[in-house]
């Protein structure tokens, strides 16, 4: 069985999975950036 | 600490060690022993990963640190989703398919014996090290709140956690983590509710974060490129991007963690959803620490945040002087906390001219209580030059057991003690792995052919790897009687594993990438990078997050040199584990 075979433990691709967590990171430093210039 | 907090306390370290004693029973090889016979579910391997890396280390510096300078401590794990990512696509599927106890197998099967030996060594003596200092944490606790010797404190700890370890394995690792992260929530969840409520009546979450904003405690992101500042966006997500590559893809903590998984699947998950959760969760941690030094600003914080240290002053020949310097502490203090009502205020009422004449004038008062400060240190450094004079670690604590309701206090402490538990436990298991199939398994070890000889030499293992976790436990202690002459402990464990983690991943990515360098390129390559790091180490005011950049690079650079020189060889051994 390939690795891309042996799907995620829930619905999606692993490469979905991938793009969930880059994702979830950029949101996360644009969250981050506005919160220190809010306060700033 | 009244009663309630003490059985609180005693009743969950006891519930802990029980429950990992009742959990770990029944492993009979070193697959059950080391790796809980690669059941685990992804949840399982998340939390687990997350308890790794979040020690009491974790919990009691990070608040302080945010109180003393701000947020930028977060960057630093701006680089381990996408470390996460490369790591799932890549090592786990190498790791599972091969069916490695540990890490360094791989390295003799892709290059040869000295270089699995040599990466093997490096993690036993900068993991030991790290474990002793994960010990220390708590221990520094209790021999300040109750004036106990702080080697008899280490040692009461970590036999606690050797018991569990040594007794279960990596299933007692697992599923107390599970308890333990539990506890951590429940602990700093309140903690933070208690502390929002504790601000004075009138200032609200919104004015808190306005004054700690303007304070420059709110500085969570900084794009600015300066090699020598420790935490800006670069450093983390560069720098941090190969920390957590070395940390999670090398470090047998965290990869026994999640070799313990039951597929591919499962483990690549546990990985990713760590990924999602660790920055929110250090957020929330060093915002608590910002809530603290706001909460401070409206009620005067002591001189100095180590009560130890105090006490001594106040027993000792400059008593007088200092308690001198406390008095006018107070005043300054009382200035500074006029100075934020009034920054509350001007903001409220929306009076722009108001509201910089006000940040101007709370700024000037914090930097007159930092002026009265520095005097009370260099008091305490008088009186005894080999005094701890950075309070970072005791912040949080201080405002735990001076302003926490009853019960709430063990709590929090049982919080502590339990992350640090989860950190040493894994740690002691990762060590006992690599002491057992790295060392005795691998060079030690020989098995007969005779019927049984198997399962009789499956027991000798099991019996070896507890005696190692028991080993490695008494060193760990052993080492934490130096942790107390380091500064801020969670820097002080970074910057040691950043003196090796380089190195280390250098190795692994040649030995993942590059197919064509051969063992003795890569090893000789690591002793260059080692002491390229070291020469950065002492020499240079370079921030340590770039040393795993440094070592990395030097592994990756000068293998690719020896070999294109012709002087490395090249062709994988197969070798037996």
């Amino acid at each position: 069985m390939s690795d891309l075979d042996e799907r995620p433990p829930f619905r999606g691709s692993w490469p979905l999975l991938y793009a969930i967590v880059f994702l979830n990171l950029v949101a996360l430093i644009a969250l981050f950036t506005w919160f220190t210039h809010a306060f700033e | 600490m009244s009663g309630l907090d003490w059985f609180v306390l005693a009743a969950t370290l006891v519930g802990i060690v029980a429950y990992g004693v009742w959990r770990g029973r029944g492993s009979h090889d070193l697959g059950g022993y080391l790796l809980a016979d690669r059941k685990m579910r992804w949840p399982t391997i998340t939390i687990s990963i997350m308890a790794t890396q979040a020690s009491a280390i974790t919990f009691l510096s990070t608040p302080g640190q945010a109180y003393a300078d701000g947020m930028r401590f977060l960057q630093f794990y701006f680089g381990l989703p996408l470390a996460m990512i490369v790591l799932a696509a890549t090592a786990v599927p190498i790791y599972h398919r091969l069916k490695v106890y540990t890490a360094y197998e791989y390295l003799e099967r892709r290059f040869d014996t000295k270089t699995r030996t040599l990466a093997a060594s490096l993690f036993l003596v900068q993991r030991g090290m790290a474990a002793g200092l994960t010990i220390y944490a708590p221990a520094l606790i209790l021999s300040v709140l109750l004036g106990w010797n702080l080697m008899l404190t280490n040692l009461a700890l970590g036999a606690l956690v050797v018991i569990y370890t040594a007794s279960g394995g990596a299933k007692a690792v697992g599923y107390t983590q599970t308890l333990q992260m539990l506890i951590i929530f429940l602990g700093f969840g309140t903690a933070l509710v208690f502390i929002l409520n504790s601000l004075p009546e009138g200032i609200s979450l919104l004015d808190a974060a306005v004054v700690a904003g303007k304070m420059g405690k709110l500085n969570a992101v900084d794009f600015s490129f300066d090699l020598s500042s420790r935490y800006n966006f670069w450093s983390g997500l560069i720098g941090g991007f190969f920390v957590a590559l070395s940390y999670f893809g090398t470090d047998q903590s965290q990869v026994g963690r999640y070799l313990t998984g039951r597929s591919i699947a499962e483990s690549r998950t546990g990985l990713l959803a760590n990924g999602m959760v660790k920055i929110p969760m250090q957020f929330a941690i060093l915002f608590l620490g910002a809530m603290v030094f706001v909460f401070y600003l409206f009620a005067a914080p002591p001189v100095f945040f180590n009560p130890v240290e105090v006490n001594r002053m106040h027993s000792g020949a400059y008593a007088e002087e200092f308690r001198g310097v406390e008095s006018q502490f107070e005043a300054a203090s009382g200035i500074r906390q006029a100075r934020a009502r009034e920054l509350v205020k001007a903001h409220r009422e929306g009076d722009g001219a108001a509201e910089v004449r006000a940040v101007q004038g709370l700024r000037e008062a914090e930097a007159g209580t930092k002026v009265i400060r520095a005097d009370a240190v260099a008091l305490i450094r008088k009186n005894d030059p080999a005094a701890q004079t950075s309070d970072t670690n005791y912040v949080f604590l201080s405002f735990v057991l001076g302003h926490l309701p009853i019960g709430i206090v063990g709590l929090v402490l049982a919080a502590i003690f339990a992350a640090s538990m989860s950190s040493t436990s894994a740690e002691l298991n990762a060590l006992s792995s690599t002491t057992s199939v790295d060392f005795y398994k691998r060079f030690v070890e020989r098995i007969g052919t005779e019927e049984g000889a198997a399962a009789a030499a499956g027991r000798r293992e099991v019996l070896v790897s507890r005696g190692a976790t028991i080993f490695w436990g008494a060193f760990a202690i052993g080492f934490a009687e130096y942790a107390s002459r380091l500064g801020s402990l969670i820097e002080a464990v970074n910057i040691l594993g950043s003196l090796v983690y380089g190195t280390i991943l250098g190795i692994f990515l040649v030995a993942f990438y590059l197919k064509h360098v051969g063992g003795t390129a890569v090893f000789a390559a690591a002793l260059v990078a080692e002491v390229a790091v070291v020469a950065c180490f002492l020499f240079t005011d370079i921030s340590f997050l770039w040393y795993n950049v440094v070592g990395c690079l030097s592994v990756v650079g000068v293998s690719l040199v020896i070999t294109s020189l012709g002087k490395g060889t090249p062709a994988p051994v197969k070798a037996r584990t």
